[in-house]
């Protein structure tokens, strides 16, 4: 009896054993003669769905390759967007992060991860992987991952470009209330103006210029055109999503634009005090608010250009006579921006979204690497951006830039968003966020943090419910922020890199036009 | 002695034969506790005491118990969140236990089938996974559109703001709380009411006892292991709460929902500081071992079992 069981478990151990091999190298039997098994792990969040038109399509040209490399299995991870990140903060910790990644640079290096330590967890291109014609090839969108002065482009594929600092509007309530969004995307529009459709545009429960979710959308991004369009030293400027950066690269200094906060401040109560911005909704899940402008409840959304997708889908379920309602025609247009002295027209940023691949401990060897980039470089193939873009599973912004190789003028139609957003490509400035924190010590960077998510973020929120006025705002803000220059003495700030980070922003500030 | 001959003896020595079995079959838990409990417990341990985060991942260093001081320190960050999770603690433990026990004491005089049903059906949202619960109550109290206000509206009073106010949202994950927080407890207590012998209460019927008095006198005595056990296990559920804050408020508005375990939570994965969340995961575990014991010497001086 005890030998048939022992037997039987060693067969059993055999077949396991077997059966976990074969899935290990599950090409073992094809292997072409010039390369070991090696497998690539590579994650995104819903890049890889295959559920998704964009992902099915990818996942597609991953078994292309598979098939056209035999030794090489992908593996495609995929998940939410939160989840995503997640992940990958807890596998950069182990050191283990995948092979590539596809995400916005500002995700991967979010304030308070610094930024200074880049080339410790990122693979930086070399000779040896990557040709110097390949990086030629890629054009302005590896620029703007990686304009650092005496540093490679760490971003090492890019792949799309998410613009930032853009809004949609509603154009049948915009054209109702007088104003033309084709006129708008070329001649932009002020702040007056914009209060001028909000005003004529809200009816009671009906309809609203828009609702107000905090931390991130609407509510948040209507505050910060004060910030955005008052003109100030592009060092001192609200990069990317808006936030200031509080501490001056040049001096040391921990400051901020008040008056820039104290107009989008203003802006945000007049409408939540005329009702333009229903009170019920200050405070509402991102979603609602999505949704209420994608079903034609609300005039604008501060959302990226990305929100057509949605409304297009939705415009062609009631076509399809899947959905009931009237069809929304969406138009992105720049935003509003105020029009007194020392405010300009609000800076339309990009954010590159592109392949990283990370260091390996240990590490997994010159063929693994090799293999890798061969992968990056088959995936981001000019000619499958072409079959995306067809197929439209780049969102329309997503289609502007890819590199120079990559740039296919006439791709996006004929309609007007296309020919705005083209026209996007002569005025994008980078998102130099990331740049500022690397000028900035890991100290200071905490204290930061910290001050951003109690004090700065609070604060604003007290002024969405009425709690305080925007001049308490300010010195609220204020008050707290000597508080931190208290924490971290002057000579504690900076880096040494600091110095030749503010020369660099200066030089590029005269470059583009922008106040040094 | 070879170990094939240590295994052997052990295997065929009678002596050994009771525990033979039992030590192979707690092995998979042993294993699973080790691999998922007591190896990551004892890295986080180890983490609790470096400079460990995303911006400085190539020069992690040992700082001995700074992270502890920065924690103890941090009056605006810290103790705001532990201030929050106590307020939460000290409102949900007590009513979600009095809660489950008044329900069981309605269930425990119906027949079986009946009292299946509401146990089954009080348990349900226990294995609900917490995102669908979230999906409901934002339905339920979305200060727009959502089911409570209707109810409100419908008798005359005023809308209220629910989560997106900062003086209503951590009431708000509250009621949540209440309404689905007690399944467990609700089975733990009619298994306990079941085992107290009907022959006490028929004695106190002869007497003329009142039920309040056979309340006091015999349930209450009775049950009071059930009772201490599901305190403690409702005690360590509130100072591990999330999901509220994560699927619902995100922390707010204004950080009223700002618990230990939100902090936590973003301490690692927002601002990937791994060392400083790390210590906060010790310093919230040593917490719970500190308040169980101490449950335990209150509520349990007096047990009968």
């Amino acid at each position: 009896m005890k030998s048939a069981m022992l037997r039987t478990a060693l067969l059993l151990a055999f077949v396991l054993a077997f059966v976990a091999g074969a899935q290990e190298f599950p090409y073992d039997q094809q292997q072409d003669m010039n390369g070991e098994p090696d497998t690539i792990v590579v994650m995104g969040s819903s890049d890889f769905d295959p559920s998704t038109p964009a992902g099915a399509y990818l996942q597609e040209v991953a078994r292309l390759y598979m098939e056209q490399n035999p030794h090489i299995t992908v593996q495609m991870d995929y998940g939410s967007w939160g989840d995503l990140w997640q992940k990958v903060g807890v596998m950069l910790g182990n050191r283990q992060g995948p092979d590539l990644l596809v995400g916005p640079r500002d995700y991967l290096m979010a304030n308070g991860r610094g930024g200074g330590q880049w080339e410790d967890i990122i693979t930086v291109p070399e000779d040896q992987f990557l040709s110097a014609e390949a990086q030629r090839g890629m054009g302005p969108t590896l620029l703007e991952a990686s304009r650092f002065p005496g540093r490679e482009g760490f971003m090492v594929w890019p792949w799309t470009i998410y613009i930032d600092g853009t809004m949609v509007v509603n154009g049948d309530m915009l054209r109702e209330a007088g104003y033309d969004p084709l006129e708008i995307q070329q001649n932009g529009w002020t702040m007056e103006e914009f209060m001028d459709v909000a005003k004529q545009v809200t009816n009671g429960d009906q309809y609203a210029a828009f609702f107000g979710p905090m931390g991130g959308h609407n509510g948040e991004r209507i505050f910060l055109t004060g910030l955005l369009s008052h003109e100030q030293p592009y060092r001192l400027q609200s990069h990317g999503g808006g936030n200031p950066p509080f501490v001056d690269i040049e001096t040391g200094e921990l400051t901020w634009d008040q008056e820039g906060f104290t107009a989008g401040c203003q802006a945000i109560r007049t409408f939540i005090d005329e009702g333009w911005i229903p009170e019920n909704t200050v405070g509402i899940a991102f979603d609602e608010s999505r949704d209420a402008f994608v079903t034609g409840q609300t005039a604008f959304s501060f959302d990226g250009p990305d929100l057509l997708n949605l409304v297009e889908e939705r415009n062609r379920a009631i076509a399809n006579g899947e959905e009931q309602g009237e069809p929304v025609e969406g138009f992105v247009v720049p935003r509003p921006h105020f029009s007194g002295e020392g405010f300009q027209p609000v800076p339309v940023t990009a954010l590159s979204y592109g392949y990283y691949s990370f260091k390996q401990e240990p590490y997994k060897g010159d063929a693994h690497t090799r293999n890798v980039f061969d992968f990056a470089r088959f995936l981001t193939d000019p000619v499958f951006q072409i079959r995306k873009a067809a197929d439209d599973s780049i969102p329309p912004d997503a289609r502007v830039y890819m590199g120079e190789q990559s740039w296919f003028p006439g791709i996006l139609g004929t309609g007007p968003n296309a020919q705005y957003l083209q026209s996007v490509r002569e005025v994008w400035q980078p998102s130099m966020g990331i740049y500022i924190t690397m000028a900035t010590t890991p100290e200071l960077q905490a204290a930061l943090t910290s001050f951003r998510n109690e004090v700065y973020a609070t604060t604003k929120e007290e002024v969405f419910l009425g709690r305080i006025s925007c001049d308490d705002a300010v010195t609220q803000i204020q008050t707290e922020l000597e508080r931190v220059g208290e924490q971290v003495p002057m000579d504690q700030r900076l880096t040494a890199e600091a110095p030749a980070i503010a020369e660099d922003m200066a030089a590029f500030a005269r470059e583009i036009g922008q106040p040094e | 002695m070879t170990k094939r001959g240590f295994f052997r003896r052990y295997f065929e020595d009678s002596r050994y034969s009771q525990w033979r079995w039992a030590y192979i079959f707690m092995s998979v838990d042993l294993a699973w506790a080790g691999l998922f409990l007591f190896f990551p417990l004892a890295l986080a341990i180890v983490f609790s005491f470096q400079d460990f985060s995303l911006a400085n991942i190539g020069d992690v260093r040992f700082i001995g118990f700074e992270n502890y001081r920065e924690i103890l320190t941090d009056t605006r960050g810290w103790w705001h969140s532990v201030k929050v999770t106590a307020i939460w603690t000290l409102f949900t433990v007590p009513v979600n236990v009095a809660i489950a026990m008044g329900l069981s004491l309605l269930i425990a005089p119906l027949r079986d089938g009946p009292a299946n049903f509401f146990k089954g059906a009080f348990y349900l949202p226990a294995v609900v996974s917490q995102v669908v619960v979230s999906v409901i109550m934002v339905w339920i109290f979305s200060p727009r559109s959502g089911l409570a206000n209707m109810l409100l509206q419908s008798v005359g009073l005023p809308s209220q703001r629910w989560y997106a106010s900062p003086e209503l949202a951590l009431f708000t994950l509250m009621l949540m709380a209440w309404l689905t927080g007690h399944g467990f407890g609700v089975l733990l207590y009619t298994a306990a009411l079941k085992r107290i012998p009907t022959s006490l209460y028929e004695a106190a019927d002869i007497d003329a006892t009142s039920g309040w008095k056979k309340f006091w006198k015999i349930t209450w005595p009775l049950i009071k292991p059930t009772t201490l056990y599901v305190t403690i296990i409702q005690l360590i559920a509130s100072f591990q709460t999330f999901a509220g804050a994560f699927f619902i408020t995100k922390g707010g508005p204004l950080r009223s929902t700002e618990f230990v375990n939100w902090r936590i939570y973003t301490a690692f994965y927002t601002d990937g500081n791994f060392g400083m969340a790390s210590a906060m995961a010790v310093v919230l575990m040593v917490v719970i071992m500190m308040i169980s014991i101490a449950s335990f010497r209150l509520l349990g001086t007096d047990v009968e079992y």
